[in-house]
């Protein structure tokens, strides 16, 4: 009977003792969260992709409690920047929902191969092994890597070997372009739909030599776009957006290796803006 | 006590008798947080820092409330109350830690998930407390038997170098981990399996420090 008594007496003493330690503790280390970043975090996608350029779904909860915009989500797009700004009490300002796009067109019929490759079917591992098949240096390698990164399941190898983005599908999270081993994936606002299809910053004899629509630094659409949208840079034309609204029409036409891709206009939804016919290259 | 029975104390806890690798404590975690070195290193310094906590005061107790003759009660408690209690300090701790992680390193807090909370139940932790105490081996018994001081600086440190053996572990295997996920590892293996069959490996190379003490 004692040792039941001492049994029950010294645990409940020692409890008693540790509880007062964690309240001493909890008075040391409270968190003082503000209330809505729980509503907020539970809003976002909580895909931890940090598109929206913070460390995870909580950090950027937190920022839009501390007064970040409502709408860098790109993951859960205008549906979660409207219920963020309801739960915040602010006007959404108008989100320019971003797809990726891939630079690069030279598939399996229209650029070489400069050796087999048989290590491990992934574009990094082939990226590594003093740069991969692919007779071209910049271009896709083609295993998918991208695709298999994608968490939305947006992308798709063509028969081609080319990654496929579905606009409808891809959130704009970029998890593709960090994955992509020579950078040929960038996110572009889903309103414009003229891209350079082309990475090589080869010399012009090189790039013939091995694709058929590669970029040879010809300059005619630089030269020859009327907005003066198109500057050289390292030997590849930057396409400036907001100068021309995203009409490069004249300089798609130009190209004489049609470099350009210009995507369907039914994927445009009414509200966009400038768009002009054409095309797929 | 001379300074080369503590290193060899040490080196044993962290090679020759590796928690995870050796006795095969500790496996949830093992497997759990080891995707991401950075995660694995968080997680192996919360481990310690309880090991190291737990094993000073469930020592403490020991000699002072459980053991038959001790100091404050003098009843033998250890198999009525030795289980409870240690469960009790090491919950004890485990909410300390996650009071701290919480409202200091958010960040490691929201990886480490429900494994934090869980490094309650993590039998490494429990086992080093046991180890020390009734478990202990005999040498151990008699030394804290003459000197209570000495035996406590002794667990103290068995539980710190457990520790440390165990983000060894931790960090070993979340650095294999970073490399499978790009190898080529048969379907019906990925993920956990080929992790296991990795702690294997490792568990084996591990066998080779059973020679040097």
């Amino acid at each position: 009977m004692t040792i039941v008594l001492t049994a029950t007496v010294a645990m409940v003493v020692l409890g008693v003792v540790f509880a007062a330690c964690l309240a001493l503790a909890s008075r040391f280390f409270a968190v003082a969260e503000d209330e809505r970043v729980a509503p907020v975090l539970e809003a976002l996608s909580g895909a931890n992709c940090g598109a929206c350029g913070y460390g995870g779904c909580r950090a950027y909860a937190e920022a839009v409690v501390a007064g970040e915009k409502v709408n860098l989500c790109t993951a859960g797009s205008d549906e979660v920047a409207a219920r963020i700004a309801s739960i915040m009490g602010v006007e959404v300002q108008a989100a320019g929902r971003k797809r990726a796009v891939v630079h690069c067109q030279g598939g399996t019929s229209l650029c070489t191969q400069r050796c087999d490759y048989e290590g491990e079917q992934d574009c990094r591992s082939a990226h590594l092994t003093s740069g991969g098949p692919k007779a071209c240096l910049y271009g896709c390698l083609g295993f998918g890597t991208c695709a298999g990164a994608c968490p939305f399941g947006a992308i798709t190898m063509s028969v081609e070997r080319l990654p496929v983005v579905d606009p409808e599908k891809c959130t704009g999270c970029g998890v593709c372009m960090e994955v992509c081993p020579r950078d040929l994936i960038s996110l572009l606002d889903v309103r414009y739909k003229t891209y350079l299809g082309c990475s090589s910053r080869d010399s012009g004899k090189a790039v013939r030599n091995t694709c058929s629509v590669g970029c040879i630094t010809c300059r005619r659409c630089a030269k020859d776009d009327p907005n003066g949208a198109i500057v050289m840079e390292n030997d590849l034309p930057v396409l400036d957006y907001e100068k021309a609204g995203g009409d490069f029409s004249v300089a798609v036409e130009a190209c004489p290796m049609n470099c350009y891709v210009v995507e369907e206009p039914a994927l445009v939804s009414a509200a966009a803006g400038s768009t002009h016919s054409g095309e797929s290259t | 006590m001379d300074i080369a029975r503590f290193l060899s104390i040490g080196f044993s806890a962290i090679f020759v008798s590796n928690f995870v690798l050796a006795k095969f404590l500790g496996l949830c975690p093992f497997l759990g947080v080891t995707q991401r070195i950075k995660n694995a290193l968080g997680m192996g310094a919360a481990v310690t820092f309880v090991m190291f906590l737990a094993s000073f005061v469930t020592y403490l107790l020991y000699g002072l409330v459980l053991k038959e003759g001790a100091a404050l009660v003098g009843a033998d408690l250890v198999l009525v109350l030795k289980t409870p209690m240690f469960i009790l300090v090491i919950a004890t701790l485990v909410q300390l830690v996650e009071m701290f992680l919480r409202s200091r390193v958010p960040a490691l807090y929201d990886a480490l998930g429900v494994y934090l909370p869980l490094i309650t139940t993590n039998c490494a932790i429990m086992g080093v407390a046991l180890l020390n105490t009734t478990d202990a081996p005999e040498e151990l018994q008699r030394l804290g038997e003459e000197n209570f001081l000495e035996g406590l600086l002794v667990a103290t440190w068995y539980g710190i170098a457990a520790g440390l053996g165990f983000t060894l572990a931790m960090l070993l295997m979340s650095g294999v981990r970073q490399r499978l996920v790009h190898a080529g590892v048969p379907e019906p293996l990925k993920g956990i399996p080929i992790a296991f069959i990795c702690t294997g490996l490792m568990a084996m190379a591990f066998l080779g420090f059973a020679g040097m003490l």
